[in-house]
């Protein structure tokens, strides 16, 4: 079944179009997952709206101002006798024409001399965590069952587990998680519980999990994922994000994340 | 806060022609916003700081390649979103960490509340540390949707995805934010927020 997220963002923020809403009403007669994640999405964009902005410290840009006051002297011996009226001699357009060429070459310099603090030369490449195949981590190969009713503690210490071993090997997480398989149950396949991890949390398509679990999150039948992220290729991870969807409509039930 | 665009790309050509003050007032226009915007998506003070401070540095040092065919607020808002990015990598290779557990919760700044704010002082908190748990790229998305008020398509070009992507990262962002505020458990009677739930 499609699920219409556009829309269904569109009806939570009450911008939804006429034409569409018989759309979304419709999906929604149908969909217990969709209607669920609407009424939490609902919730979560008030909190969110509520949030106070916040009193901001002085001294903030001291810093960036003080360099600009910096390169402003550097530019202004060849701007400055502009404003006074010019020297005599060259005309005033070949003045102006040497101090913007002057103050082009000196922004040319500090562009390419200067270390990029902006964590890339290029700000189209606005990018979150890296994803899939340059990480060291290996992908997970089975799915562990476990006869195991987790909490929300157990998840993130399944995600803080990954602190002392950021390679991908399975961290022994000890007496957070004892790990038992039980004999005799369906045999599920990695693809199986990514396909249904997927389906809740679409931007999981390009990550490989590096461990993947079946067992029980607060009394509901469930499925986890562990996800290592990090900052780009050949870089090791820095991140662990563990998803809990339940495994009867694979919905979302519980996220964490933790620092490697 | 509405801003005429015209006049920020003013203030940018003044600063290229070597007029230091029109940084500044550049500074002074937008240094809310994007401290409002470190600190939602760092979830501390102090690293917000930080990552502002380095924005701004590193909008000073690019403002050759502002090219003005995008709104200056756009182009300042990517910068601000990868100045984040890159301290919450830094801070992830050090070893206190601050994420996944309650102890690393960001405290309260003020003093103990006046008893009638009480419940909103403590609200905000755990929506604010609530806000700080989910993964960074929802995180993101939310706070420049929901906190900062931009439209999906101004957010598609800050973090140079479709709106669509936008869009499902706003949703997905806004159930965690609920779901780890614990939003569908009974109420929590903010006296007892030190003991186990149930």
């Amino acid at each position: 079944m499609n699920h219409p997220v556009d829309l269904l963002v569109d009806l939570v923020d009450g911008s939804i179009a006429p034409q569409d809403r018989a759309v979304v009403e419709a999906h929604l007669a149908d969909c217990a997952r969709c209607r669920r994640d609407v009424e939490f999405a609902a919730a979560g964009r008030q909190v969110a709206r509520s949030l106070p902005s916040p009193e901001v410290p002085d001294g903030l840009a001291d810093a960036a101002i003080a360099e600009a006051e910096h390169h402003a002297r550097e530019v202004a011996p060849e701007v400055a006798p502009l404003r006074g009226g010019g020297r005599a001699g060259a005309p005033a357009w070949y003045r102006w024409a040497g101090a913007a060429a002057a103050a082009a070459a000196i922004l040319l310099v500090v562009v390419i001399a200067l270390p990029d603090v902006g964590g890339g030369g290029d700000e189209a490449q606005v990018g979150s965590a890296a994803e899939d195949a340059a990480f060291a981590p290996r992908a997970a190969e089975t799915v562990e069952v476990l006869d195991l009713d987790l909490d929300t503690d157990q998840v993130q210490a399944l995600a803080l587990g990954y602190r002392a071993n950021p390679d991908g090997v399975r961290a022994d997480t000890g007496a957070a998680m004892p790990s038992e398989a039980v004999a005799g149950t369906d045999a599920l396949t990695p693809k199986d519980v990514l396909s249904c991890l997927r389906t809740a949390i679409p931007e999981l398509e390009t990550q490989r999990p590096v461990r993947l679990i079946a067992a029980r999150f607060e009394g509901t039948p469930a499925y986890l994922g562990v996800f290592l992220s990090g900052p780009g290729a050949d870089q090791a991870p820095d991140t662990a994000t563990v998803w809990v969807v339940a495994r009867s409509g694979c919905e979302i039930l519980s996220t964490t994340q933790a620092s490697l | 806060m509405s801003r005429d665009p015209s006049d920020d790309r003013e203030l940018v050509r003044r600063y290229l022609a070597g007029d230091a003050g029109a940084f500044s007032s550049l500074v002074e226009r937008h240094q809310a916003r994007v401290y409002g915007l470190c600190l939602r998506v760092t979830g501390n003070t102090e690293d917000a700081a930080d990552a502002t401070q380095e924005a701004f540095v590193s909008a000073l040092r690019k403002l050759g390649q502002f090219r003005g065919d995008a709104a200056f607020t756009t182009w300042m808002h990517r910068v601000a979103v990868n100045a984040c990015y890159d301290l919450l990598r830094k801070r992830s290779r050090q070893p206190m960490l601050h994420l996944a557990t309650d102890e690393d919760l960001p405290e309260p700044e003020a003093g103990p509340p006046a008893p009638d704010h009480a419940d909103e002082v403590a609200g905000t908190h755990d929506a604010a540390a609530a806000l700080a748990r989910i993964p960074e790229e929802f995180r993101v998305a939310l706070v420049l949707a929901d906190v900062q008020d931009l439209p999906y398509e101004q957010i598609g070009k800050i973090l140079d995805v479709p709106v669509g992507t936008v869009k499902s990262r706003v949703f997905r962002g806004r159930i965690a934010l609920a779901q780890t505020m614990g939003i569908d458990r009974e109420p929590r009677d903010v006296s007892r927020a030190s003991e186990d739930e149930a």
